[in-house]
């Protein structure tokens, strides 16, 4: 569903990825780790199209982003790290402006955001402007705009910063419900024991390089530690 | 604290040229330039004003004073505003104070006194120091008369933003004694206040019957009397600085030092007011905004066809982000009143045909289109040479879409070009009916209005796409107004508007349209050509 083919961008003359290349199988969800400035977020957005690969290629479904943006576009939903919406837009109004973007009809519109509202129970607040929002409830805003138009990949930045822990839960298990009716979750993470508890592959950026990447369990197999935590694989690994 | 701050604005000064200094050198140079340049026009405009005014033997006096006098009244009204909206947002809405406000060391109050002065002497300084070079050359001002008018700029300064200070002060502290302090209470009273002060500048400058104030007292000088003027704007605020100014045209070196002590005195007296209501109740008063602001939720009605199409999506979106902007509101309003005031200032002109126009009847279709233009210009410069900048935080909403950047470029360009279309139609359209224009005339000045929007339009888009990239530092719309790209949308529209109306005259007075057809053309080719730059500089964004 998405792939990196050779992957290397840079900010001026400091290179942030080199060479990456690893694929995320559809109905799976995928979490990379890595420390402060390791690049996570570049590839993100490499994903999502807020950036042009320099070199190599991003594939989403069958579309390049590089020569075909709009369709691979059309199949992904953001969930940005800072949820930065126009102050002046009410929840219901930014709802239905991202719909928009995404082909959706005014009625299709409606009957999805009446279906999402209930998801953070936040019935109520969708006509106040994002201006008197809480860090947490932009942050479920965004995630209903992620899930409004039926997304085939959902790309995360720090899925839970913000969210009390009702939210996380109900977030968690949407996102392992949209990866059992076949969607991808592809996520950049700090927080080990989400990523521990709901990935089928971890990778682990440093240095702009891809590492490590498996499963819990291969990745406990590299430290030769059958019960070691994801903070004990990622410190181990750092440190070698 | 205020040394600390000093030096962390003079390292930050030191820190811009560090980086890209030659590029940076250069634009600061284009900068001190481009004010030289505005500088040098108004001490021609002055000299030239002056030597023509005191040619005038009737009225030269006289009208000389009533010049100086609407002047200064309309710059006091506008810094008095200013003032008031500045802070007020500071207080209400603003996170960047929060670190002194609360520190029990901090002195904030003189700060925001010192800083808004600051703020607003570059323009003041610009149009004054002209002022007193021209009075120069003419009257040929002594020493102590030059160092009196500098230092007049500075007392005027510091007693304008002073009232502008103490009257929100007290406002503020009068709304919490009733329990009612709220932006929008304040929003209204200054409001209100706003258009009191406006119709009784009607009251001195339209409204009075000026044969009266121009008419001649003492028949045997048969002068007109300049004192009926000075006793017309003897309770306006603007009144004090513009009769220091006159009488240094006769060196009057004691005359002049009263009416310093006089602005200084305004100045103190404001100071107090503001420092002792302000220093007791300033961290209440910051709380209780914001906690306004959280607890009580703006709930709206929302937009009724929010996106059939995504043109129709980004059109309202660009509305939502100004209309639902208060601060935005209130310099729309601000501006709006002033451009009202202007056109009342006109007088009515019902018998003007293309055939039997006089000059002094093109110089009101002039004076109403040139206005109107400025005021549309002014617009753009606020909201459409700063959308980009705008949307860079949200630009994860917009990049992430399955649009085309250039799909989102033209629905922005369409939006923009029918909203200036409407805002023109509605100004031009006011302005010919209060003043009569016949059909032909608004007509023409319409039809050059809306292309005035076009050339505006895709002009401070190219401008703005500058700020396209989402890594630059992200910047205000009140600093983008007055960085280089937007100094050069306001030096562009103004060459504009000069080509525009001598084109025009030429074609009215000599009959021959060439010149103006030629304007037209390159007018045309200029917004195709800043509409190519924009699409290049988006496509450059996305490759």
């Amino acid at each position: 569903m998405l792939r990196f083919s050779n992957v290397s961008q840079s900010y001026g003359s400091k290179e942030i990825l080199h060479d990456i290349s690893f694929e995320v199988e559809p109905g799976k969800m995928y979490t990379l780790i890595g420390p402060n400035g390791s690049g996570k977020t570049t590839l993100l957005s490499l994903a999502a199209g807020l950036l042009p690969p320099q070199v190599g290629e991003v594939i989403i479904g069958d579309h390049s982003m590089t020569t075909d943006p709009i369709e691979a576009k059309r199949l992904t939903a953001l969930i940005p790290d800072q949820p930065n919406i126009w102050p002046g837009m009410t929840g219901f109004e930014f709802l239905h402006f991202v719909g928009t973007l995404y082909g959706m009809t005014p009625r299709e519109r409606d009957t999805k955001i009446q279906e999402l509202l209930p998801l953070f129970t936040l019935d109520g607040t969708e006509h106040e402007q994002f201006d008197t929002f809480s860090r947490g409830n932009k942050q479920k805003f965004s995630v209903m705009a992620a899930l409004l138009h039926s997304p085939k990949l959902i790309l995360i930045d720090e899925p839970i910063v913000g969210l009390d822990p009702i939210s996380i839960e109900i977030l968690l298990t949407r996102l392992r419900d949209f990866c059992n009716e076949g969607g991808t979750v592809f996520m950049v993470s700090h927080t080990m024991d989400v990523s521990e508890r709901i990935s089928d592959t971890i990778g682990l950026l440093h240095s702009g390089t891809l590492a490590h990447q498996g499963t819990l369990d291969e990745l406990r197999k590299i430290v030769g530690d059958d019960s070691a935590s994801l903070t004990q694989i990622y410190t181990h690994l750092l440190s070698i | 604290m205020i040394s600390l701050l000093l030096s962390y604005h003079l390292n930050q000064g030191k820190r811009f040229f560090s980086e890209h200094k030659t590029s940076r050198i250069v634009i600061s140079t284009i900068s001190i330039l481009f004010g030289g340049f505005v500088s040098w026009g108004l001490f021609l405009l002055f000299r030239g004003g002056i030597d023509y005014i005191e040619t005038q033997d009737f009225v030269g006096k006289a009208l000389l004073e009533y010049m100086y006098q609407s002047f200064f009244l309309i710059i006091t009204f506008f810094i008095w505003i200013s003032t008031i909206i500045f802070i007020l947002f500071r207080i209400a809405k603003s996170d960047i104070d929060a670190w002194l406000i609360e520190s029990p060391k901090a002195e904030i109050l003189p700060l925001y006194w010192a800083g808004l002065s600051f703020i607003v002497s570059t323009p003041i300084i610009i149009a004054i120091l002209p002022e007193l070079l021209a009075a120069h050359t003419i009257y040929g001002l002594s020493a102590i008369s030059w160092m009196l008018g500098i230092l007049s700029i500075a007392a005027f300064l510091i007693a304008v933003v002073g009232m502008g200070l103490a009257s929100l002060a007290i406002t503020m502290k009068i709304l919490t004694l009733c329990k009612a302090l709220s932006l929008r209470a304040i929003i209204i009273f200054f409001s209100l206040i706003g258009i009191c002060f406006l119709i009784g500048i009607a009251y001195v400058t339209v409204w009075q019957d000026t044969t009266q104030v121009f008419q001649a007292e003492i028949i045997d000088i048969n002068q007109a009397n300049p004192e009926q003027v000075t006793r017309a704007f003897a309770w306006t605020p603007g009144y004090l600085m513009a009769q220091l100014l006159l009488t240094l045209h006769t060196n009057n070196v004691i005359e002049a030092t009263v009416w310093l002590i006089g602005l200084s005195v305004i100045g103190l007296l404001s100071f107090a007011v503001y420092w002792g209501i302000m220093q007791s109740s300033l961290l209440s008063l910051w709380t209780s905004f914001r906690a306004a602001n959280r607890a009580r939720p703006h709930v709206r009605k929302t937009f009724p066809t929010l996106g059939t199409s995504v043109n129709q999506a980004i059109a309202e979106k660009e509305i939502l982000s100004i209309i639902r902007n208060k601060k935005d509101i209130l310099w729309v309003g601000f501006v709006g009143l002033l451009w009202g005031l202007t056109m009342a200032m006109t007088r009515r002109a019902p018998e003007i045909t293309l055939e039997t126009i006089t000059d002094q009847d093109r110089f009101i279709v002039y004076g109403v289109w040139g206005v109107s233009m400025y005021f549309t210009f002014l617009i753009l410069l606020r909201f459409v040479f700063t959308s980009f900048i705008y949307d860079q935080p949200f630009q994860w909403i917009l990049l992430s879409s399955p649009i085309s950047q250039l799909k989102l470029y033209l629905g922005k360009l369409s939006s923009f070009l029918g909203l200036g279309t409407i805002l023109i139609i509605a100004l031009v359209s006011f302005a010919s009916w209060l003043l009569e224009l016949p059909l032909m005339i608004y007509i023409f000045i319409l039809l050059l209005g809306v292309g005035g929007v076009f050339f505006g339009t895709t002009l401070s888009l190219a401008l703005g796409s500058n700020f396209l990239k989402t890594s630059r530092k992200l910047i205000t719309r009140d600093q983008a107004s007055t960085s280089l790209p937007g100094l050069m949308f306001v030096l562009i529209t103004c060459l504009w508007s000069v080509l525009a109306v001598i084109s025009l005259e030429q074609g009215i007075m000599t009959g021959q349209w060439n010149a103006f057809t030629l304007f037209c053309i390159i007018s045309f080719l200029s917004s195709y050509v800043f509409n190519l730059i924009t699409r290049l500089k988006i496509r450059n964004l996305s490759t």
